[in-house]
């Protein structure tokens, strides 16, 4: 072998030991769909087998909700049959090697199809031996919660 | 062949090939100074400086309002939200390079000084670098309970 060889040889050796950096996956939709559809049939357990083990829930007026036993126990306080629906927009997603970002906008809805509320949310995705699982889920209202109904005021009252 | 001038060869190669990996690289550190620099002007209740912590395209995500989105926007909503009267402190902090950005996480502490009350929440971002500088490009936070009731003013004796 003349020395051209070894050197080029060489050459593709040391690049070849590179770790090639993997194109983007898309951001794992079919997942968030299931975690629509599962919290729909009030599925708590569903719900939190879509988080990771050390996954955390950032309520709006609430304390930090972490691990998914306390994450199926929220779910199941929160969710109960018969409450309203949620429908759920992803507005933006960023895809990295382990992680992934989404941002999004939600609508609750009562029985007859009215908005309720409407908010947005944050989340942190991480994989985990290969599955996409939600690692952090932040969500707020876009107006403060409706507080105890106003007092009558009566009728007689001057203006 | 002689050995001893491929040796030179071997190492300039294995050596090039090496820097070309980004596993190579030096992990590259949080750019506290940009927290510090956001935190600083918060709590001097300096709106306009803080919005140009913000990227061209950041939205902050407020609870119980819609987003916030530019700098004009963001340096408003930072005047009524904190016109110099709320201290913040940050702890329990981590951080997770992603790609081109930067994911913070943690808790805050935020003095309102005017009421002498002390609330506590938490927050998440997204940094993002333009032109070598790191801006926040998403910001959400959340109290850990309900803000106080205002009571209403009574009305003076007559």
């Amino acid at each position: 072998m003349n020395r051209a060889a070894v050197i080029m040889a060489l050459a593709m050796l040391s690049a070849g030991g590179c770790a090639q950096s993997p194109a983007p996956e898309p951001f794992p939709q079919e997942v968030a769909d299931t975690w629509v559809e599962r919290y729909a049939a009030n599925d708590a357990a569903g719900v939190a087998a879509l988080y990771t083990e050390d996954a955390q829930l950032l309520p709006p007026d609430m304390e930090i909700v972490s691990g998914r036993a306390a994450i199926q126990e929220f779910v199941a306080k929160t969710n109960p049959p018969g409450g309203p629906a949620f429908e759920i927009a992803t507005v933006e997603t960023l895809v990295f090697r382990d992680y992934a970002h989404r941002q999004g906008s939600f609508t609750v809805k009562g029985p007859d199809g009215t908005s309720l509320e409407t908010g947005k949310f944050l989340e942190l995705w991480k994989k985990v031996d290969g599955k996409w699982l939600i690692h952090r889920d932040m969500w707020s209202g876009n107006a403060p919660p409706p507080g105890p109904p106003a007092p009558d005021t009566p009728p007689d009252e001057p203006a | 062949m002689n050995r001893f001038h491929l040796a030179p060869w071997i190492a300039l190669i294995a050596l090039a090939g090496l820097a070309g990996c980004e596993r190579t690289k030096a992990p590259e550190p949080f750019p506290q100074a940009a927290v510090d620099g956001w935190i600083a002007a918060f709590n001097s209740g300096d709106a306009p400086g803080l919005a140009l912590m913000y990227s061209p395209d950041s939205e902050i995500l407020p609870p119980d309002q819609p987003i916030v989105s530019g700098y004009a926007a963001i340096e408003e909503f930072w005047k009524t939200a904190n016109p110099g009267t709320v201290r913040i402190e940050t702890s329990e902090v981590e951080t997770v390079k992603l790609g081109d950005y930067w994911y913070r996480e943690g808790t805050y502490s935020a003095l309102y000084q005017d009421e002498g009350q002390t609330r506590f929440g938490k927050f998440i971002e997204l940094w993002t670098q333009v032109d070598s500088n790191w801006l926040i490009y998403r910001q959400m936070w959340s109290p850990n309970a309900p803000p106080p009731v205002q009571m209403p003013l009574t009305a003076p004796a007559a």
